[in-house]
């Protein structure tokens, strides 16, 4: 996304009347988005930050400006604009996806991929053997006896509901990784 | 695991779009700062999109997630691929149900005298069980003399805990961002400032919320935002330094829903904070049982 020259001129005068000073703050926010994006693992911090502050300008009404007042609160504008970018960052798609709400509307229509069947059962197996059996107990049953089956995992396993949640989420994660190059692969 | 900043409830509500805007921004802004609460975040989006394909959401719910949780960015991919999977998994819990041995089907294809010598064993069994648990319990019943001994120490009674006077939210109107509010006569003395926080875990190297001291300046009215959807019969806000001392706190806090949504009230006096140093505002959410549990952390520092 190309910001216009009057997005961009508006965001430096709402950083700061003056321009050297608008520069430095402009230069400390981006900063501090790379730092963070960074934190999250992603590819790229630099230009996810860049992202975020070219979205935040382009969002940037009279009501935000008149909203966002005071010392340390413009980074907190961009850092819920980056939250969005970060999502977007996670799944992969930075040019296509867009912001909900409050920010521009959606098309929920996007990115229906219906991963094949051999995909998921290739990446089960590439899983670790007591990754994979935690999956399979995690989302054994239906309702109560999944509940309880999780309890039970979560004991077996020496930890909280919370973290056993975690941890399967992050197999989870893994799982959807392995699929995405499983379809690209097939792609090509 | 680290503690969590958010509830599970908190978050099931910010995923489904329900809370007021101001608390959805604050929860993003907490999720982009903070790794370990975006992934808390996704695993309950897993949780939700669970109960979507088991078609255990309310009707409500249910609307909230089509209209709005899966118009974000990977929600569609990844109740694609739960689907998948819950599928997939349905098929291998199958297999072995399927395959389960049967004890009475055997049974009943046996001739009839196994039958007999599997029943008189059986019976067996019962006897000796029945016996063995009598004599358990007739000697269970014998009485055990209980004695005091030096590795059991009487108990102590805990020292007090010392406590600042508490102090009570001012009346004050609540509007944000360090804007000077018109003075009473009994404040003509000292100027109060005015400031919002939001709930973070950034430490001091990683950019916190900045607070200026205008100068005259006495008392900061600090309005302290929570994002947590759990109800408390009061709150505790205890003012600390960088190395975790305490400087002071207030009790017997009550939520109020101010302009910035649902928050605390503190006045601070700008004595205790110099210009350049880093604090923090530990929240408790205090129970009717009377146990406190820390909710939400506060850092900030204060700019010249």
């Amino acid at each position: 996304m190309d910001l216009s020259p009057e997005s961009f001129e508006r965001l430096l005068n709402w950083l700061h009347p003056n321009r050297e000073e608008a520069g430095r703050e402009y230069q400390r926010i981006r900063a501090l988005l790379t730092k963070h994006f960074q934190s999250h693992g992603c590819f790229l911090p630099d230009k996810l930050a860049d992202a975020t502050m070219d979205r935040g300008a382009e969002k940037l009404t009279p009501e935000k400006i008149r909203k966002w007042v005071g010392v340390g609160t413009k980074e907190r504008y961009f850092y819920r604009v980056a939250y969005y970018i970060l999502l977007e960052a996670k799944d992969k798609s930075l040019a296509e996806t867009q912001m909900p709400d409050r920010f521009e509307a959606v098309d929920p229509e996007k990115v229906d991929l219906e991963p094949p069947s051999h995909c998921l059962e290739k990446c089960l197996q590439e899983l670790a053997v007591d990754d994979r059996e935690l999956i399979e107990r995690y989302y054994r049953g239906e309702k109560a006896i999944k509940k309880q089956n999780r309890v039970e995992l979560a004991r077996d396993r020496n930890i909280d509901l919370p973290s056993l949640r975690v941890r399967a989420h992050r197999i989870r994660r893994g799982l959807r990784r392995c699929i995405d190059k499983c379809l690209q692969e097939a792609q090509e | 695991m680290r503690e969590q900043l958010i509830d599970d409830v908190a978050a099931r509500r910010f995923l489904l779009g329900q809370l007021p805007p101001e608390e959805q921004g604050r929860i993003e802004e907490l999720a982009f700062e903070d790794p370990d609460t975006f992934t808390f975040l996704e695993s309950i989006e897993d949780d939700l999109i669970d109960e979507f394909i088991q078609g255990d959401l309310s009707a409500d719910q249910e609307q909230q997630f089509n209209g709005h949780f899966l118009s974000l960015p990977g929600r569609r991919h990844n109740l694609k691929i739960s689907r998948m999977l819950q599928r997939h998994l349905d098929k291998i819990a199958d297999v072995p149900r399927r395959k389960r041995f049967s004890f009475l089907g055997w049974f009943r294809l046996q001739t009839s005298w196994l039958k007999l010598s599997m029943a008189a064993a059986a019976a067996l069994v019962l006897v000796i069980g029945i016996l063995w648990i009598l004599t358990l319990f007739w000697r269970g019943t014998k009485p055990v003399p209980i004695q005091a001994g030096p590795d059991r120490p009487a108990a102590m009674p805990s020292p007090p805990f010392k406590v600042s006077p508490s102090v009570a939210p001012t009346a004050a109107p609540a509007h944000a961002e360090n804007k000077p509010k018109s003075l009473t006569p009994e404040r003509q003395k000292g100027l109060t400032a005015y400031a919002l926080l939001s709930p973070s875990a950034s430490s001091r190297s990683e950019g916190v919320q900045q607070l200026s001291l205008a100068q005259d300046t006495t008392t900061m009215t600090i309005e302290l935002a929570l994002i947590t959807q759990r109800n408390f019969r009061t709150y505790q806000a205890t003012l600390e330094n960088e190395a975790g001392g305490e400087l002071q706190r207030w009790t017997n806090l009550t939520a109020e829903n101010l302009t910035s949504g649902r928050a605390l009230k503190i006045d601070v006096p700008t004595a205790l904070l110099k210009p350049q140093e880093f604090y923090r505002i530990v929240v408790n959410g205090v129970a009717s049982k009377g146990e406190a549990e820390v909710i939400a952390r506060y850092p900030f520092e204060v700019s010249k």
